[in-house]
């Protein structure tokens, strides 16, 4: 028996010992593992695009590989919040969006621009005003005319209520003088459908970037009227903007690659160094241009006082127009569908607990009891199960995967029934497999711990 | 269009899709031939590893694995008399009957080679049908998705077995858990606890693994030791006279996939069901009814074409609307999503290279089925006795690495804990899980057709029915939540003038 144990204890020291260590690598030597790019937006939009051409070429300046991981949910909180808490060690990047500027003053998150160390602002798309190309408006004074003799009729929309096309459409209109609700916002889950919506009468008019909107105003059904951003747009010379109307307001959803706020200032300068090659590269010059991306790149410290200045001028926005903090007259709230949802759901209750007081047996009554013959055993071993997960769930981090995964499960093996010899022989196979399947072939980032393997 | 099918034939075609769809067939036989292991919980175990395909081959994988894992569980149904999936449960007294009577091979042959007919013609099924319904879909909008995805999941929960009440908590629970995070609509934090990684929701492929995966290990332990030693194998031919029982009967044939393809669509209801109501139009049809239950092979190949044609039928609404015909399509859905890829009618027009692909893999591995399937059956012994105490702490590491892999949170498997442990009680219990997972995926496209409407209609309610397409589904779904309480009424008031005690609603 203990000869047995013996083979398992020496098989994990053999891992141990073939493992190296990263601890030792210097600064100087940034990068020399590959890195991961957090993308707070979901796989095929327009920051994933991006981000995704960036971690390409980064793979060729860098020399390591860069792999894209998309951190969706809660309107980019999530993948923000991933990203400022990574550990600042350069090897997680993160592709930070306008949102973060906004999301904190709406009382959604803790999650502020200065948490970030920004590096390079990699582009800005203004906002960009679509109509059908029917439309009765041939430019934007008239449209503008129209939302002033008639506030409230028109209908437009970009993404949810309180993003960034809601916040251009609302800034464009107190610039004008307008109340925030001259036009009224009908929420979209993405300028995708808010577009196909307009094609289709629902709505009247569209805010979002002309990269976005591009092959619909190449292919003639929609025509933009007009742009938030400095000058014009090289690819579309025709669509003018909003200043040169005399309105002279900006706006520009930007994007940037930043790492957490504490990053080491000589790993930050060098992955400034690396994103600069990356944009003065033709093939990234291609892309931006054909894509209809715009904005000029960023420095870190520009970069960095033009988010804070933006953080306070979204601020003071999103504190004058009512609409962007959440109230919003007339209009069922965040809870209407949840409240109907619990509803329901206790009336079924009280219709189940009704059944029970009857005295009738429900039909669905299960067929798999716990074990007759061994009730104890079977409740225990379901405990154990649980058990092994919290214990992976509260070392993992500290161990790492190999040492606390091989050890839950030699755990459990043993508690199945499972020989000495076939449960060290299990683990051998199983945990390095798994390991090598995800860490190495997914590139999954699992615990490392004691073991960075 | 051609361009596109021709793209569609070089993914398919590519050494490394076929690599990745034997490898997906091996696992899918495997895991539908032990018994306590569903097709379900192999394709919620896969799920981390599609994440890293593109969409065509992921959904190769996927249901190239359904297929395997279906037709896989007839194996030990007919070896030792335990359904290796809930959809062999139908026939398996049938099954094991034969190979009593020393007709095991044949019964097995028989299990096959309708499966991959039954499975074939539930493609073409796909093929034909899922177009079709989208050029009618074209015209829909918020209000008719709405009313849509109501009627999925009431079917599903009519459907679903048990009582009706526990039917509608498990949806309700799943709807109300899908809307924990930030909403699409308003922005707006709710039920999060203060907790970030609650921002985004809950993330539906732990909750998914847990509940088919970890709620399935626990299922397991807490389960009598399966009987395994009574089972055995005659070595006579296996292709033996198989075709000439179908060519017999090509009508019945033809009738078994079309019920399982019909289940297959109705959401809520897949291969499980399909196997049953085709058994029971076999019964009821056959010249020989005494036979079923007893050792007829008509009933055999009659339920196990039905079972494997319903995966095809599964995957129309699935495609069209967005709203999943089964467990495992629920899950495809979970994984375009998160591939940014919200099925609609536009992608029909959007990604012709997509559905081409799933049309491609649906014969492809339905001809893949038989000569993988053979292997399996001569294999078959061997792959129940792999001992249990190996099995299920392996499916335990899977489990919590794939929850971990989306996006490499613990956090995650802890969502994946929980929702095994509520899996677990809530099927001990007698309430059904499906129901839960399809309110978890579909609700916030629920949620967002409904405020949408309701923003869009000021409030009006009438406004729902206002469109021809709209109000005909929206009187569909009253009648539907009317007729069980009508039934009930008229049932109870009888029994009342007869001086019985009032009965319960089936």
């Amino acid at each position: 028996m203990r000869s047995h144990l013996g083979s398992w204890v020496l098989v994990m020291s053999g891992l141990t010992s073939l493992a190296c260590l990263p601890g030792c690598q210097k600064i100087g030597s940034y990068p020399s593992r590959p890195i991961t790019i957090i993308c707070p937006w979901a796989v095929g939009g327009g920051t994933d695009a991006f981000s995704r051409v960036v971690a390409s070429l980064m793979e060729e300046e860098a020399g390591v590989p860069v792999s894209v991981i998309n951190r969706t949910g809660g309107g980019g909180i999530t993948g923000h919040t991933a990203g400022a808490a990574a550990p600042p060690d350069g090897y997680t990047v993160t592709m930070i969006t306008i949102e973060l500027a906004m999301m904190h003053h709406r009382g959604l998150t803790q999650l502020k621009p200065e948490d970030f160390a920004p590096v390079m602002r990699l582009g800005c798309d203004g906002a960009a005003v679509f109509v059908r190309s029917d439309a009765p408006w041939k430019d934007l004074s008239e449209l503008v005319e129209d939302v002033r003799e008639n506030p409230g009729k028109l209908r437009a929309s970009g993404t949810s209520l309180g993003g960034s096309w809601h916040i251009a459409c609302t800034s464009s209109l107190l610039a004008l003088g307008l109340a925030a609700d001259a036009i009224r916002w009908v929420p979209a889950e993405g300028s995708g459908p808010a577009r196909q919506e307009l094609l289709s009468g629902g709505i009247d008019v569209v805010f979002c970037s002309l990269a976005e909107g591009k092959s619909q105003l190449e292919a003639g059904q929609l025509r933009a009227l007009g742009v938030m951003a400095e000058q014009r747009h090289e690819r579309f010379p025709n669509i003018p903007t909003f200043k040169e109307l005399g309105t002279p307001v900006i706006f520009g959803a930007w994007r940037g690659i930043a790492l957490p706020r504490n990053a080491p200032p000589e790993i930050a300068s060098r992955l400034e160094e690396i994103m600069d090659r990356v944009m003065s590269s033709s093939s990234f010059k291609e892309f931006f241009l054909n894509g209809g991306y715009a904005g000029e790149r960023q420095a870190s410290e520009v970069f960095a006082k033009s988010m804070l200045q933006d953080d306070l001028d979204l601020g003071e926005l999103i504190r004058k127009s009512r609409i962007l903090s959440g109230g919003h007259d007339g209009q069922p709230g965040s809870w209407f569908f949840p409240w109907i949802l619990f509803s329901g759901l206790l009336i079924v209750v009280v219709a189940i607990l009704l059944q029970g007081f009857l005295g009738q047996k429900t039909a669905g009554a299960s067929p798999q009891v716990l074990a007759i013959d061994k009730p104890q055993g079977a409740i225990f071993q379901f405990v154990e199960i649980l058990a092994a997960v919290i214990f992976y769930l509260a070392l993992s981090e500290a161990l790492g995967f190999l040492i606390t995964a091989g050890t839950m499960m030699f755990y459990l093996f043993r508690r199945l029934k499972v020989g000495w010899i076939a449960s060290a022989l299990a683990v051998a196979l199983l945990v390095p497999g798994t390991y090598l399947l995800f860490a190495k072939l997914m590139r999954v980032q699992l615990p490392t711990g004691l073991i960075p393997w | 269009m051609p361009d596109a099918l021709g793209e569609a034939f070089s993914i398919v075609f590519s050494p490394s899709v076929i690599g990745i769809m034997l490898l997906s067939a091996t696992y899918g036989l495997f895991v539908g031939a032990i018994p306590g292991l569903t097709a379900t919980m192999a394709v919620a175990l896969i799920i981390p590893f599609t994440f890293f395909m593109s969409p065509p081959v992921a959904l190769a994988a996927i249901s190239t694995l359904s297929a395997m894992a279906i037709f896989a569980g007839d194996i030990p149904s007919t070896l030792m008399r335990i359904p290796g999936t809930p959809a062999s449960a139908a026939y398996v007294a049938d099954a094991y009957a034969l190979n009593q009577r020393g007709e095991g091979s044949r019964v097995l042959g028989v299990c096959l080679v309708s499966s991959a007919l039954g499975g074939l013609l539930g493609g073409i099924a796909l093929i034909l049908g899922a177009p079709t319904l989208a050029r009618v879909a074209f015209a829909f909008t918020t209000y008719e998705y709405f009313w849509l995805a109501i009627l999925g999941l009431s079917s599903a929960v009519i459907v679903s077995q048990g009582s009706l009440a526990k039917g509608c908590f498990s949806l309700l629970l799943g709807l109300l858990l899908s809307t924990v995070g930030l909403d699409e609509v308003h922005g707006m934090a709710r039920m999060t606890f203060g907790l970030t990684d609650l921002a985004g929701g809950i993330n539906f492929i732990p909750a998914m693994i847990g509940m088919f995966g970890l709620s399935e290990v626990l299922r397991n332990v807490t389960r009598r030791e399966a009987v395994a030693d009574s089972s055995h194998l005659d070595s006579g031919k296996i292709f033996q006279g198989t075709l000439r029982l179908l060519r017999r009967r090509p009508g019945h044939f033809l009738r078994s996939s079309a019920i399982g393809t019909l289940i297959g669509i109705l959401p809520g209801a897949g291969a499980d069901i399909a196997a049953w109501v085709s058994f029971a139009t076999s019964k009821k049809f056959s010249k020989t009814p005494n036979d079923y239950g007893k050792g007829s092979l008509e009933g055999v190949s009659d339920a196990s074409a039905a079972n494997n044609a319903s995966l095809g039928g599964a995957w129309i609404p699935a495609l069209v609307f967005g709203i999943p015909g089964d467990a495992v399509t629920a899950i495809v859905l979970g994984v375009l999503m998160m591939k940014g890829i919200q099925p609609s009618p536009q992608i029909f027009i959007k990604q012709p290279v997509l559905l081409y692909s799933v049309y491609i893999v649906f014969f492809v591995s339905n001809l893949l089925l038989i000569p993988m399937g053979y292997l399996a059956i001569r294999c078959g012994r061997i792959i129940i006795r792999i001992p249990r105490g190996i099995l299920l702490p392996a499916i335990l590491l899977f489990c919590m690495v794939g929850s971990y892999a989306i996006n490499t949170s613990l956090f995650d498997i802890g969502v994946m804990l929980i929702f095994g442990v509520v899996g677990f009680f809530l099927e001990r219990h007698g309430f059904p899980v499906g129901p839960v997972v399809l309110g978890l995926v579909l609700g916030p496209q629920v949620e967002k057709n409904f405020m949408f409407s309701v923003i869009k209609s000021d409030g009006n309610f009438m406004e729902f029915f206002s469109r021809p397409v709209a109000g005909t589904l929206g009187i569909i779904v009253s009648l539907l939540w009317l007729a069980p309480a009508l039934l009930a009424l008229r049932r109870w008031s009888r029994r009342r003038s007869m001086g019985l005690p009032g009965g319960r609603p089936a």
